[in-house]
């Protein structure tokens, strides 16, 4: 049995776990607005946390066993905290896929593209309510009443031109 | 290179696999000709790299050169691929699927537009016929008789634990329109 994976597998998920439950803890207080900071940084606290007491209590051996188990537990934390922050963006900004796909299930004999009324969505807060964000996060300028993008938003979406191109995909998504 | 290292070793090729495969079944369906879909090429990347990381792991024990291959090495390189695998479909359906990114993309194809003038470029109706399409092609969605009707279970499976989270984290379940 490879001890170091094991450990690593063991100490990877356990972090995660209580990075989760530190989460859970300050959301239930005060939601941050800026969770692409804050949630990162607590997951990876409780990393920290969990690796301190692994090293105090269960260390390895050999500096080579130690070095390979918090190698690995560190690889896990990380995919799956990446994870977790992008599947969270699915969690606070409701999905209109799954909105359409609920709109749909309560026609039970189905219903005509035409006909479909997706009622739980509006465009007030599918687009007006990102406009917004894109504003505040200086991705978007407004002068008076009009709007244009910031060279930094220009960069974003450059990038998304290149990336799809090395997928063979058109430059832009439908959105 | 101890038992460890290879394990870890692998796992760090399977995750870099992941984009190079979904381009390559994307340039297999261009080549066809058939649509591309990185939705559907990166499903196909994560059944591959799995394989592929299976048979990594099998190999060296095979061959006696490995100490032995036990379940926690499964797992942990089961848990770190699908994670990884999860990561790089997200990145590319935030290319393609996230709103924030197609508004960006409206003002960076013209000097400026007005709030009503995005909206005559991109509101509710293209947004759910954009998302209908996507989903037809997921086989999400099902277009029999002209009326469309739910064939798939996998998004609203997502869209459930989404909503187990926001109960959990005490987010309001459904959108607060």
């Amino acid at each position: 049995m490879n001890c170091a994976i094991s450990s690593g597998l063991l100490l990877g998920l356990a972090s995660f776990v209580l990075g989760w439950i530190l989460h859970f803890l300050v959301w239930r207080i005060k939601r941050p607005e800026a969770y692409p900071i804050w949630l990162p940084l607590i997951l990876f606290l409780g990393f920290a946390v969990a690796t301190a007491i692994y090293l105090t209590c269960f260390g390895g051996i050999t500096f080579s066993e130690n070095v390979e188990v918090l190698a690995s537990a560190l690889l896990l934390q990380t995919v799956l905290t990446a994870g977790y922050l992008m599947g969270y963006a699915g969690i606070i900004e409701y999905s209109p896929s799954a909105e359409v796909l609920y709109a749909v299930a309560s026609y039970p004999g189905g219903v005509r593209a035409q006909d479909l009324d997706v009622n739980s969505l509006t465009d007030e807060f599918l687009v007006g309510k990102r406009l917004d964000h894109l504003v505040s996060a200086g991705l978007v300028r407004q002068s008076k009443e009009r709007f244009s993008i910031e060279p930094i938003g220009r960069l974003i979406v450059e990038f998304t031109i290149v990336y799809r191109r090395m997928l063979f995909e058109p430059p832009f998504g439908e959105g | 290179m101890s038992d460890g290292t290879y394990v870890l070793l692998t796992c760090v090729v399977g995750i870099l696999l992941l984009p190079l495969l979904t381009a390559v079944f994307n340039l297999k369906d261009k080549v066809r000709g058939s649509d591309i879909s990185s939705h559907r090429s990166a499903v196909a990347a994560t059944k591959t790299v799995n394989v592929i990381v299976l048979v990594a792991l099998l190999l060296p024990a095979a061959s006696n050169s490995f100490s032995s291959v036990c379940l926690p090495e499964f797992v942990y390189a089961a848990l770190v691929i699908n994670a990884a695998a999860f990561i790089s479909w997200n990145f590319f359906a935030m290319t393609d699927t996230s709103m924030h990114i197609h508004i960006l993309t409206e003002f960076y194809r013209v000097t400026d537009l007005s709030k009503a003038d995005l909206l005559a470029r991109y509101r509710k109706d293209t947004i759910v016929a954009a998302r209908v399409r996507r989903l037809l092609t997921l086989d999400q969605l099902r277009l029999q008789d002209g009326k469309l009707t739910v064939a798939g279970r996998t998004v609203l499976l997502g869209a459930e634990m989404c909503k187990l989270f926001r109960f959990v984290l005490g987010i309001p379940i459904r959108p607060p329109v």
